[in-house]
């Protein structure tokens, strides 16, 4: 087969390469991308996202453990029974420096007292969710990119492109995604986490559980506002955050958090 | 030196190619619309989230039909407590600006108060806690769903 030369061979390759560059350019994948905003845009209307960063902040030494918030928030976001968002946690520390912990049902129902004590010396209650963090385990890990944080701090899970593999939720360090078992819910068996109320953050509404919680344990701060009150006690008090050890960066603050609380 | 098998080594090269390009436009149906617009992710579904119900709507919400109830909860010690927290999400009552539904009846009072007043150990003690039992009992009555009622107004309780 030697009819084939050298300069013939690569002026038909250059040819092909050629035709395939066109069909790319031109294809179908051009004309998607030329009917969508451009990066830089806001692609949520009027709300413009370039103009806010959301940060938590929780006050352990007011709540109550009432348990509104966890009720709102499957109320809200019509969380499957079993499955939490935000749940919250009763720490009972002994005077020996023995810890306990329970959340009964997540504190929906609120708490009961404990059949029997031990010694204790201080116990309390920690309200828990997703820290929404900046470095997040659970967006690096998905394979899919179904997994994202937004411009304003918010991380979300496309839920129509998730493929429910799972491994967002063992990456994530605070236990906050959860795939649940197919009830025939759209979307069943694909990875759920707090949205932050995404819904209604961006409409200029509270988180539920922000807006349920009765003595103001529950904050929701506006980074990119300066005269945004939570924002001010987050950089202004002595916050801490959850595993800070892991350096994931979270945005959830906490006021008063005990070493116990992981 | 001349190639022996150039042959072979022009149909490995045509395989490669072809592999490339079927890859490439195999990319173009299977990387769904709006990805990679903003970033690692499809930009559609930022509008998706934020579009979804909002189901509570606020004391105010409530206000439009119960303004008497809110006057007087607004005065009274339970003024952080939101209405949705004892009742149900507006959506469960109202749709559009339409009664769709009877706001669903709290079946146990005692246990709804006890949420936030029973005495427990992890409880701050600078709220009003209660032990409902011995309470109800002090006061000569007995244990039933609806006895906090009897003596106190949850919209404005007064100790």
């Amino acid at each position: 087969m030697d009819n084939v030369t050298r300069r013939e061979f690569l002026r038909k390759t250059a040819l092909a390469s050629g035709g395939c560059a066109v069909f790319l350019l031109l294809g179908p994948g051009q004309s998607v991308r030329a009917a969508h905003p451009v990066a830089g845009g806001s692609p949520l209307g009027d709300y413009d996202w370039e103009q806010h960063r959301y940060a938590y902040l929780i006050d352990t030494q007011k709540c109550i453990g009432c348990g509104m918030c966890v009720k709102a928030c499957k109320a809200e976001n019509k969380v499957p029974d079993g499955f939490f968002r935000t749940w919250i946690e009763r720490y009972e520390v002994s005077e020996d420096g023995e810890a306990e912990v329970d959340s009964p049902n997540g504190g929906l129902d609120g708490f009961e007292e404990k059949a029997s004590h031990a010694n204790i010396a201080k116990a309390f209650f920690v309200p828990k969710m997703c820290n929404h963090c900046a470095a997040s385990p659970c967006v690096q890990v998905c394979p899919v990119g179904a997994s994202y944080r937004t411009k304003d701090g918010v991380v979300l899970v496309d839920q129509q492109h998730c493929v429910g593999c799972g491994y967002c939720v063992q990456a994530c360090p605070y236990g906050s995604r959860f795939i649940p078992h197919d009830d025939g819910a759209p979307y069943a068996r694909t990875a759920q986490k707090c949205t932050l109320c995404y819904h209604r953050i961006t409409k200029g509404l509270k988180p539920a559980c922000v807006a349920a919680c009765p003595v103001g344990a529950r904050q929701l701060a506006d980074m990119k506002n300066k005269f945004d009150p939570v924002r001010k006690r987050i950089i202004t008090e002595r916050v801490s955050v959850l595993q800070p050890e892991l350096l994931t960066e979270p945005s959830c603050y906490y006021l008063a958090l005990d070493k116990e609380v992981r | 030196m001349a190639i022996e098998h150039k042959k072979h080594v022009f149909r490995i090269f045509l395989l490669l190619g072809a592999v490339i390009v079927t890859a490439l436009i195999a990319r173009i149906f299977a990387v769904p619309d709006t990805f990679g617009v903003y970033g690692h992710y499809r930009a559609a579904n930022l509008s998706e989230h934020s579009a979804r119900e909002v189901r509570h709507g606020g004391n105010d919400a409530c206000a439009k039909c119960h303004a008497a109830i809110k006057t007087l909860h607004d005065k009274g010690p339970h003024i952080s407590v939101p209405c949705e927290d004892c009742h149900d999400a507006l959506a469960a009552h109202i749709k559009d600006g339409k009664k769709v539904a009877e706001m669903p009846r709290v079946k146990s009072v005692t246990r709804l108060c006890g949420r936030c007043h029973r005495d427990l150990v992890a409880r701050r003690d600078d709220f009003p806690k209660i032990n409902i039992e011995k309470h109800v009992k002090d006061q000569g009555a007995e244990l039933s769903d609806q006895v906090c009622f009897d003596c106190h107004n949850p919209h404005n309780p007064t100790p």
